[in-house]
This record gives C-alpha cells, structure tokens and sequence, in this order.
C-alpha cells in the first residue's frame, strides 16, 4: 500500500512537472514573439524550459542505466523491456524527427519570405520619400526664418521684442525666440500664451551653431510630434540668433513617424532574420527533445507496469522449475495478463497438489514395496524375478540361503553368468535357464544339487509374467528346499513297508525253519539211509533258505529303518584306518590309502560309516573274488564355500556295466549270484543321511570306483 | 578507481584548454575611465567618465534599429574587514541608445525620464553617453564617518534585446558589454 503511495506521489509529481514544462513552452513559445508581454520573461522561460529538460533527461538516464545493468545481470523481464523500449523510440523518434525537419523547413521558408529586394527598395524609398518631405519642409521653414532673419537685422532689442511676435504669425512659427550669443533670452514669442520660456536649444545645438554659424533640423517634440528648429545668426552689434520652431503638420508627422516604424521595425527584422531562425529553431528542438524525452521516461514507466506481470511470471516458471509448487503471484491488473497470472497461480496449485497426491502415492508404493520385500525376505521359499531377456531382476534372501551364491549381486545378468563363477551349480543353472527360455507355460521340476551342506533337491516352480498387452515381460521362479521332506517321506515310507514285511515275511520264517527241522529230527530215524540223506539235504536246504530270507529281512529293516546317528566330530582318516587294520589279517586283499591333507574331519556316526566301508571293502572283495587290490583315497576339497572330505574306493574288479551305473544304487538291484541288493542302497541312504553324496566314478575303467563326498567339519 | 582517476584527468585538461579563454583582454565592452564625487555639497553628485566600445553585431543591431541599454549602478560602500561591505547609498541609472532612421540621427538617454539628445553619429552619441554626472540626493550620515568607497558597474541589459536575439546575447561573448565592478575611494 505504502509503495503505491509512493508510486501515485511519483506519478503526480511527473504529471505535474510535465504539466509544468508543456506550459513553460507555450509561454516561451509566446514571449518569442518581440511585441508580447512575456518578452521580458523570455530568458527565464527559456532557462527553466532547459533545466526542465536536463530534469527529464537525467530520469531517462537513470532509467536507461538501470535498464542496461538489469540486461548484463539478465534479470527476468529486461530483455523484453529493451525490446518494447526499442520500438517504441524508433516509432516515436522517426515521425518526430521528420516533422521537426519538416516544420524547421517550412519555418526558414517562412521567415525568408518575409524578406525580399523588392521589399528592402519599397521601404528605403518610403523612408526616403519621408525624409526628403521633412526636408523640404525644413527648406522652406529655413527660408522663410532667413527673410524673418534679414528684417530683424540691426534692429534694437526693444524693437527686435515687437515685431517678433507678428513674424512669428506672419510664418506660421509655433514659437520664436531671439537669444543672445551667451544664450540669454532677448525676446520670444509663442502661440501658447502660457508658454513663457522658449524652448533653448541644448549643447550639442549651440556647438553646432557655433562651428555652422547657423542650425536647423528636425527634433521630436515633447508631446511626441516632430518640429523644425531654425536658428540663425541675426546681423547686429551683440552677437544674436534667431530661432524658430515650426510645428510639422500632424498628418506629415504622423506618416513620417508611421514609415519610421515600419522601416525600422522591418529593418530590425531583417537583422533578426537569423536570430529569428534560431530561437524559433531552439523552441523547435526543445519542444522535440521535451516531447521525446517525456515520452520515452513515460515509455519506461509503462512498459515497466506492463513487463511486471511477465516478470513475475518468469520468476515464478523459476521457482517452478526448482520445483518450489507453492508459488503464488500477485495479480497485479486486471487484463490478458492478470489473467495469465491468474492461471500460472491454478496451474502451480493442482502442480503442488498432484505433486503431493503423487507422494503420498510414491510413500504407499514404497511402503507397500517394503513389505512385500520383507515378505519375501521372511519366505521360506527362494524367489528370483526374471525381465523378458531372462536377466535377474530381483532375489530374495531365501534364494541365497538355499542356494548358497549371492543372487542379487548378479541382478541384471543372465543365469550364464552365475554358471561363469559358480560352476559347480552348472547342472540347476542350466535346468533352470532352459526351463526359462522353453516356454511359456507354468511349469515345476524338481532339480538335485549338491550345496555346501551336502545333496539338495529343489521343488523349482515358474511362472512367466505378461503385461496387459500380452507381452511376455519375464518371469518369476520359485523354489523350496525339499531335501529334508523328501527324505522324510522316503524313510516314512520305506519304514512303513520295512514294518509290514518284516511282520508278515518275517515270521512264518521261524515256523517253517522249526518245521523243517523237526522232520528233519522225526524222521531221520525212521528212513532208509538214501531217504534220510536226500531229507537231511532238503531240510539243510529249507534252513538256509529261511536263514537268507531272515537276512534278506533283517537287511530291508535296517535300510528302511532310519540310521539312529549319534553324531561326533571324528576324523575320517582314522575311522578308514580302524577298518582297513580289520582287513588287515586277510592276505588275500591288498589295502593302498592315499590321503591329501593330514586330517579329515568330519561329523557323522561313526557306526553307520564304518558300515559303509564294511560295504563297500566288501563289494570290492567280492568282485575281484577276495584276492587283489583295494585303493582308499581321502582328501579335502573346498566347494560352495564349504568344505568337504572325499572318500574314494577303487578296486580291480570286473567293474560296472554301464546300464547299471544309473541304478546301482537302488535296492535290490545286485550283479552279484548271491545278494540282496541292498548293500549299496543302505550305503546311499547311510550317505545321504549324514548330507553327503556317492557316485560311481565312470572315468576309472581298471574296476568298479565309488565316491563318496561328506560335509567337512 | 581508474573511473574517478580519468574523470580527474579529464577535467583538468578542459581547466587548462579555458585558461587561454579566461585570460583574454575584454575588447568591447564599457570601461570606467574616472570618477570624481562631491561628498561634502549638500547635494552630492558623482561625476563618471566612462568609455563605451560596440562590438561588430551591436554595431549592426544599433544601425538596425534595436535600441541598446546600460544599466550603471552606483554605490557608496563602507568596506568592512570580515563581513560584506556596507551599502550606504544606491542608485540606478539607465543609459538607453537608439538610432532614429527617419531623422538619421542617434538619440542618448540618460535616465528614465530624461530628454533624449540626438547626435548625428554614433561616436558623438557614445561620447556623450559616456559622460555621465548624477545626484546622489541626501546624504547619509554615514557618509560623512569612515572610509567611504565608490562602487560602479555598468551593465548592458540584455534582456532588453529582441527576445529572437537574447539567446545569441547570452551565448555570444561579442554581446558581453558590461563592464566590471570597480571600486574607487573616495576623498571627503
């Protein structure tokens, strides 16, 4: 409120001295002309119309400089102001300056017509014709004074004092004096009677007269009118003159005053001519340059009223692009502009608004997201996100935990690189990158692996992803770790069915076994020797038989029957060694230990260990028919950043078909005449009960190689 | 600094191109030649001498037809060390000259209401005009105390000019026909 004051004081304050400068230059513009009141006035008129104009140039000045510093800082609006002041001069600057030249022409134009020959000769020949009247006049006035002048020669005073008057009526004089040569009055005579002094001559007459001896001329009277003044020198004893005032006819005096004038007011008009030019000139360009500046401060003053709202604007579009959405402008007017504010101030309200809509949305998002993520990261299940070029997208903690490899360090590669650096993981890796690509159905494979804590197995899920327009975008793969379910229900199984054949296998074997054997005892006595014999060979035969398939029975329970594993720290070495000093009595078999590294430990139950040696010495025995060489090997290795011991068994037997590497392993498969093919499924099952692995070693040909990796200690 | 250093430098040459200006000789203008007074008359007068010199275009603006006027000031002043001088007495007195074409005369007038004498040329009209005898009227009592100075300037009124030449007056130094201030003491 305060600064509008201010601005309205200004505004009338410029108004009033614009007022103040538009009057000065008309009354300057009066006083120029000689026979106006305001001539006396004119120098001032003409100062104050200048130091108005120093007023209105030091306000465009400073306006200009202020301008041109706010065009170097390039503030918002200053460009536009220069533009808009640019025009705005040439278009008032061009038709100014041309009607200025225009009306400069038509002035001189002017003023030079009023001046020519012929006008210089009417008027030097009218005042001539003037002065050559006066002088004929005075011609005869000095005539008739001489003939006055010759009457009163050598008369006395006394009588000079009588006739004086009649003469004086006789040449029609206004006054006529006699004056002795000192200047005394001897006698006068006026047609005023109450005039008693004649009119003396002055100094410069009586000098005249004194180098001329005689005097006449013309002089302007008291009352204005012009008179002839006649003195000549009377002849007489004292020295005496005569003068004589004749009155010049008032017509004559009137149209000589009349020529007068005008010759001497058109004579100084000639000498002003040009002067005349110039002041008319300077009132010209003071009028030009007062106009020009006026209108360029009040150019300033409006173009800065206008540029404001655009200023604001800009600075506003500023604070907007800073990202600062609660900027409000002031409408400063209501017009095009206002109403552009007006607008800017909408759009920066529903920016800011959809700005905070949008946060508020981001926040929801991320909160969201975070609990999915801690959802996912509390998932039992590992979860890996694939995009459409099968790159990794996201993992979650699970996937690292079950698979061991820090997933989400290879966030935007494909599963070949983790293949690169993990190549132990080669197998599920390419399982699941050929799952991956093959289609793009839902599908579920369960995939085995061996991870630092010993055998795993996958229950692998995977889902594609598709956007709304039915593009596949990626896919997703679940996988839970089913080792230890699978195992339980392999031993819930495999127990039930060891339960029920050993109660319904198991014990008509003893009735059959007594039944056999009491024959045996019964009718031994009573047969013929070869009778007795063949029914002690069948009842020997029935016994065996019985004692096998109690055997057989006795070997499915312990298989199916899950390992009671009392755990311990031992060191593998000296568990091999405590087994092969068992086998050391035999001569028959040749024991070679081969170890790298000085211990190996190991948690297991040692019982169920030694019994897989036990079964594996004795396979070996059995096939190369108990004689020849048996070699252990045991070192440590180091994979899936865990530690293992491997345990590897070699003989020098027939070795493997090849069609029964892939089942060796199952029960009751046995290539042997007597067996129940168990002995390396209880050894498989002893193995991976204790997290580890067997494998038959396919690259060694000499004879059958079995290896066996535990998880170290 | 190297602004203001240049401003400086700037100013001082225009300073030292005036010099040769503000030392020229004034030769136009009116010079006060003498001046005696009569203080001790009961009425006392000042008789002044003076000498007028034309220039070139007040020449012309006279034969023209443009009156010229002189204003002389006359001033009794009892000079005062520290403060301005003491005006004891003043008086104006106009000098007007004007050339009459019809007559081919040039009129003097000394004073407002004085007659106006004509002369046949311009010198004997300048030399009359340069005589110039006034009455001071009453005295003052101061006058008669104290050392008592006689201040007298003539000035030529250009206002009095046609306004169409005023401006070429005040501008043109051949217009510049006043005289200096010149102070004469005076003997009681």
């Amino acid at each position: 409120m305060a600064v509008k004051k201010i601005k309205f004081s200004v505004s009338t304050l410029a108004l009033a001295l614009f007022g103040l400068v538009l009057l000065s230059l008309q009354l300057m513009s009066s006083a120029s002309q000689a026979s106006s009141d305001l001539s006396e006035m004119y120098s001032w008129l003409l100062l104050t119309n200048a130091v108005g104009l120093i007023v209105l140039f030091c306000l465009v000045g400073i306006n200009l400089y202020s301008l041109v510093r706010q065009l170097r800082k390039q503030e918002a609006g200053s460009r536009l102001t220069f533009r808009m002041l640019s025009l705005f001069v040439l278009q008032a600057l061009a038709p100014a300056v041309i009607v200025f030249y225009f009306s400069m022409q038509f002035l001189h134009q002017s003023i030079d017509s009023w001046f020519n020959v012929e006008i210089d000769r009417a008027m030097e020949d009218a005042l001539e014709l003037s002065q050559v009247s006066l002088d004929q006049q005075m011609r005869w006035h000095l005539k008739q004074t001489q003939l006055v002048v010759r009457s009163l020669a050598n008369k006395s005073d006394t009588l000079t004092a009588m006739e004086i008057a009649a003469w004086r009526e006789t040449i029609e004089a206004s006054e006529m004096a006699v004056l002795s040569g000192t200047g005394r009055i001897i006698a006068s005579s006026s047609v005023n009677p109450s005039e008693i002094l004649p009119d003396l001559p002055d100094k410069q007459i009586w000098l005249q007269l004194k180098q001329n001896n005689q005097y006449y001329g013309i002089e302007t009277g008291a009352e204005g009118g012009m008179r002839i003044r006649v003195i000549l020198p009377i002849a007489n004893d004292q020295p005496r003159y005569l003068q004589a005032l004749f009155a010049v006819p008032v017509r004559i005096a009137d149209l000589a005053d009349s020529i007068e004038f005008a010759f001497v007011r058109y004579q100084e008009m000639r000498f002003l001519q040009n002067s005349l030019k110039r002041s008319f000139t300077l009132a010209l360009i003071l009028v030009l340059l007062l106009s020009l500046l006026a209108a360029i401060w009040l150019a300033f003053v409006l173009i800065r009223n206008i540029v404001a709202p655009v200023k604001e604007l800009v600075k506003g579009t500023q604070a907007v692009a800073e990202g600062n959405y609660r900027q409000q402008l002031p409408v400063l007017a209501r017009d095009d502009l206002g109403f552009l504010v007006e607008s800017f101030n909408l759009m920066t309200q529903r920016i800011a608004q959809s700005r905070d809509e949008a946060r508020a949305a981001s926040l929801e998002v991320e909160s969201q997201r975070m609990y999915l993520e801690i959802i996912l990261a509390n998932l039992t299940a590992g979860v890996i996100s694939f995009d459409a070029k099968c790159n990794i997208r996201t993992a979650n903690q699970a996937a690292y935990r079950i698979l061991h490899i820090p997933v989400s360090r290879f966030i935007g590669h494909d599963l070949s690189a983790l293949i690169k650096d993990y190549p132990e993981m080669a197998d599920l890796l390419e399982t699941l990158q050929r799952l991956l690509k093959q289609g793009d159905d839902i599908w579920e494979q369960r995939i085995a692996f061996m991870g630092p804590n010993g055998r795993q197995e996958l229950l692998c899920r995977g889902t594609p992803l598709f956007s709304q327009s039915g593009l596949r975008m990626g896919a997703v793969v679940v996988f839970d770790d089913v080792t230890d379910l699978i195992q339980a229900q392999k031993n819930a199984a495999w127990g039930e069915v060891a339960r029920r054949l050993a109660h319904e296998i198991k014990n008509p074997l003893t009735p059959i076994q007594l039944s056999a054997e009491r024959l045996q005892h019964k009718l031994s006595q009573e047969l013929k020797p070869e009778s007795a014999d063949m029914l002690q060979r069948a009842t020997r035969t029935i016994v065996q038989q019985v004692e096998a398939m109690k055997r057989m029975v006795d070997d499915f329970s312990v298989y199916a029957r899950p390992a009671k594993k009392q755990v311990k720290r031992i060191d593998l070495l000296e568990l091999v060694q405590d087994v092969l000093n068992l086998y050391a009595l035999q001569s028959e078999l040749t024991f070679k230990l081969r170890t790298e590294g000085r211990t190996f430990p190991v948690e297991v139950d040692s019982d169920n260990i030694r019994q897989v040696l036990h079964n594996l010495i004795k396979n070996a025995q059995e096939a190369m028919e108990g004689r020849g060489l048996i070699e252990i090997r045991l070192k440590q290795i180091h994979k899936n950043n865990a530690d293992y011991v491997e345990l590897a068994v070699y003989d020098q037997g027939a070795g493997l078909e090849p069609d029964q590497v892939a089942s060796i392993f199952e029960p009751y498969v046995t290539n042997k005449v007597k067996g129940t093919g168990l002995g390396l499924a209880i050894v498989k099952k002893i193995i991976e009960e204790h997290g580890g692995v067997i494998w038959v070693d396919t690259a060694y040909n000499t004879g059958a190689g079995f290896v066996i990796q535990l998880p170290g200690a | 600094m190297h602004g203001w250093l240049n401003r400086l430098n700037a100013a001082t040459l225009c300073l030292l191109l005036c010099l040769p200006l503000a030392g020229q000789a004034k030769t136009v203008g009116v010079t006060v030649q003498a001046v005696s007074a009569d203080l001790s008359a009961a009425q006392p007068s000042v008789d002044v001498r003076m000498k007028f010199q034309l220039s070139s275009p007040a020449r012309q603006a006279i034969l023209h037809g443009v009156p010229l006027i002189w204003k002389v000031t006359i001033k009794c002043v009892t000079p005062r060390p520290i403060l301005w001088d003491k005006v004891l007495l003043r008086r104006e007195i106009p000098l007007r000259l004007q050339y009459h074409a019809l007559l081919n005369q040039f009129s003097v007038q000394k004073g407002a209401r004085a007659e106006a004498e004509m002369f046949g040329s311009l010198e004997r009209a300048l030399a009359a005009m340069a005589r110039l005898h006034i009455e001071l009227g009453e005295k003052p009592a101061a006058l008669v105390n104290g050392p008592v100075q006689l201040s007298i300037q003539v000035d030529f009124v250009r206002e009095a000019l046609p306004t169409p030449l005023r401006p070429d007056a005040w501008l043109n130094p051949q217009w510049d026909l006043s005289s200096d201030r010149s102070l004469w003491p005076l003997k009681k």
